[in-house]
């Protein structure tokens, strides 16, 4: 179950803005999509969405396919990246509005629970018009999460919210991705980075590396170090060090390396390299982050 | 549905286009009934409810466009399209609510226009009104006023700007009501294609109605150019990109 993504190509003009797209997400929890501008991000939300067709391919979620409109939709939520909202109306009348067309039993009692998940009380009363980009996203995150969908997809959530928004918000999100599956799109890694258990990195309409963030990768017993030699020295001398799992040249003389056990893989890769006439010019644990991951 | 419904009314009450259409719809019929000298039922000292009708399908060319060019070409402006199409609805759900949305205001028209024609007919002492005429007559505002409509509503999904919009449906809603007419009356087409070319446009049908025949013909002729409308209308919504 969980929501499957399978050979997605959407065209515009016979121009192909996704091309044949697939990944699952199995289990509740936060996937951040990044990419360049114009890397399809959006349109592949959207497509998760139900809001376009896609050209070819297929979304399920659940089991339930996105063809099957009006049941598919009642199960996702979407806030757009430009967030549009039916300014004329009041905040509690635009949500009520959304609870009837979701067919929500106990409307005024979900309405009240989810404008206080977004901190929206002192606005309720208030004209969409009247509010201020950061009141305005939090409503279009609370029209988002109205109807409790399986499946929230959020396209840039956090435009216009002060750093203190950003940090409730991020609280939100994170009791919300215990139950629902959460795909969020973002141009800001530091945001990908403190929310999201996995990154999906879409470039020139491929997903080009799809990768779990934390040390999920990395088995709990191993360590990841970063070395850094006075000259360059074959891959092969470190292999045949027991401790070391796995090692890669990443640069002129610097490798990365996967370990076992602390102290004998330090005792024993300073002797190895000291046998071959090279010194150690740094060696520090290696923390990777976004920026690293999709270098 | 009902909930969109009601959504585009409300927004064509708030943006004021609904009771500026139907103010003005009555504004233009007082200074053309009463006032303009070459027009007036005072002038003539003779009030018909044929002049008001004639009057009043032309109208319906101008004001039709002005309760729906807002509708859609608005949703698709503003981004708003794509909350309503995260939500449990579809194209046929839009497109109707947006051409329910406008017949009400057509109907309230129509209805007040009831309501001047049993005041007219109340003052004047001549037998002026005609019932079935008269009755034959509002249908065929009614059915006129909602092929406008859904031609307005086809026109607004080729158009993203409203003031395009707005000319190319008076344009097109000139066409189907009397242009056909006007090509019928070129001498030189033989007679079989001039009749049926005629009988394309809604001013032929129209003047049946108002003679108090209800010709089955013409209401299906109506009907099926409104499902024409609007089937165009969805087709090139679902092929339109958000």
């Amino acid at each position: 179950m969980g929501l499957t993504v399978r050979n997605i190509t959407k065209l515009y003009d016979d121009q192909v803005v996704l091309d044949n797209v697939s990944f699952d997400i199995e289990d509740n929890g936060v996937v951040g999509l990044i990419g360049k501008n114009g890397a399809g991000k959006t349109t592949l939300l959207k497509a998760i969405s139900g809001i376009h067709t896609a050209d070819s391919g297929e979304v399920q979620l659940d089991g339930l396919c996105s063809t099957n409109s009006s049941e598919y939709k009642q199960k996702v939520g979407y806030m757009s990246e430009k967030n549009p909202l039916f300014e004329h109306l009041y905040v509690k009348e635009y949500l009520e509005w959304l609870g009837r067309i979701h067919d929500l039993k106990a409307v005024g009692q979900r309405i009240n629970e989810v404008v206080e998940m977004t901190d929206l009380l002192t606005v309720a009363e208030k004209k969409i018009v009247q509010l201020s980009k950061g009141y305005r996203q939090r409503v279009g995150i609370a029209a988002s999460i109205l109807h409790d969908p399986r499946l929230l997809i959020l396209d840039e959530p956090v435009n216009g919210l002060d750093p203190e928004q950003i940090i409730a918000y991020r609280q939100l999100i994170k009791s919300l991705s215990r139950d629902k599956i959460i795909i969020l799109s973002s141009h800001l890694m530091q945001e990908i980075e403190a929310i999201c258990n996995r990154v999906i990195l879409l470039d020139d309409r491929i997903i080009s590396k799809d990768q779990k963030l934390g040390s999920s990768h990395v088995a709990s017993n191993q360590k990841k170090w970063i070395l850094k030699l006075n000259e360059s020295l074959s891959l092969d001398i470190f292999q045949s060090i027991d401790s070391i799992c796995h090692i890669t040249e990443k640069g002129e003389s610097t490798y990365i390396i996967e370990s076992k056990k602390e102290f004998n893989m330090l005792r024993d890769l300073n002797a190895r390299v000291f046998e071959n006439n090279r010194f150690i010019l740094g060696l520090k644990e290696y923390k990777e982050n976004l920026d690293q991951i999709f270098e | 549905m009902k909930y969109l419904l009601i959504k585009d009314i409300k927004e064509l009450v708030i943006q004021m286009t609904g009771p500026v259409a139907v103010i003005t719809f009555f504004l233009i019929c007082t200074l053309f009934l009463w006032v303009f000298p070459d027009t007036s039922y005072l002038s003539y000292g003779y009030a018909s409810s044929e002049l008001f009708f004639e009057l009043a399908y032309y109208l319906l060319l101008f004001i039709i466009p002005i309760l729906t060019i807002g509708g859609l070409s608005h949703e698709f402006n503003s981004g708003n399209i794509e909350i309503i199409k995260s939500l449990p609805v579809n194209w046929i759900h839009v497109l109707l609510s947006k051409f329910l949305s406008s017949c009400i205001f057509l109907l309230i028209i129509i209805v007040m226009s009831v309501l001047v024609m049993l005041v007219l007919s109340e003052i004047t002492v001549n037998d002026a009104f005609d019932f079935y005429q008269t009755i034959g007559s509002f249908i065929g505002m009614l059915m006129i006023g909602a092929a406008f409509v859904a031609l307005s509503i086809l026109v607004s999904t080729f158009f993203s700007n409203s003031a395009i919009s707005f000319i190319v449906s008076i344009l097109i809603g000139f066409m189907f009501y009397s242009g056909f007419g006007f090509f019928a009356s070129i001498e030189v087409l033989p007679e079989v294609i001039r009749r049926s070319v005629e009988s394309w446009g809604l001013l032929y049908h129209a003047e049946y109605l108002s003679k108090g025949v209800l010709p089955l013909s013409s209401l299906i002729y109506m009907l099926s150019l409104i499902i024409v409308f609007l089937s165009l209308a969805h087709l090139k919504l679902v092929k339109k990109s958000i």
